[in-house]
């Protein structure tokens, strides 16, 4: 939709796309995004800014993996 | 309930559409979905516009997280993330996010300038955030005014 110099574009990120900013997290905060859950599960993430985003994009990973595991079977 | 999370993605879609139109937010705005594995593809998800956020005309930026429920025929937000961010540094993000701990990090806070401290904010959603950015910092009203441009320097 191309209306007044704005354009909403939707889609389904790519598993790709997940472990791209999943990767860039674990640099950002020099640690594995499992050392990163370990913590947040301890409550132990207060200094991580996007601690909510990134915990959204290991569920995120966790389907399209599983989706991608799934599509190799068949 | 499948179509109530569709109607959900609609709202979202109408909300930011509002928005362009009016010039607040020009150029593409991206939004991402995403199914998780504890619930039904049709009944929730992710919603998430971050690398690349939403930019605004000024520059300014809104990362945008929400993992969404249909519960009782209503949409849930189970957990979001609206971190407002301007041009020079100055942010504000509103989360809901599990915690124990209510004092020092109730479930639902907001942040102001700096991570730290997690302060006990009321519940909001996408279009209130907006509103609320809308109206502080792209009003021509004199309140607004009084807002933008204003520089600080602290230290706590």
């Amino acid at each position: 939709m191309v209306e007044n110099d704005f354009y909403v574009e939707e889609r389904d990120m790519t598993l790709e796309e997940v472990v791209a900013a999943l990767k860039k997290y674990e640099r950002k905060y020099g640690m594995t995004s499992e050392e990163f859950y370990k913590k947040l599960k301890k409550g132990e993430t207060y200094l991580v800014s996007e601690s909510v985003d990134w915990s959204g994009l290991l569920e995120a990973y966790k389907f399209l993996n599983g989706q991608n595991h799934k599509a190799h079977r068949e | 309930m499948p179509a109530i999370y569709s109607e959900y993605k609609k709202h979202i879609r109408a909300l930011l559409t509002e928005y362009g139109r009016h010039g607040i937010l020009p150029g593409v705005i991206p939004v991402r979905f995403s199914s998780v594995e504890d619930i039904p593809a049709d009944e929730g998800g992710i919603i998430r516009a971050r690398d690349p956020d939403l930019v605004f005309r000024d520059g300014a930026k809104l990362a945008l997280y929400e993992k969404v429920q249909v519960v009782n025929n209503e949409i849930q937000l189970l957990k979001y993330s609206y971190h407002y961010e301007r041009p020079n540094g100055y942010f504000f993000r509103y989360e809901r996010e599990d915690s124990e701990e209510l004092i020092r990090k109730p479930e639902y806070h907001m942040h102001v300038i700096l991570d730290l401290p997690h302060f006990p904010a009321p519940a909001v959603n996408l279009e209130l955030i907006l509103k609320v950015i809308a109206n502080n910092f792209y009003s021509q009203e004199v309140y607004s005014r009084q807002i933008v441009g204003h520089e600080i320097h602290l230290t706590v």
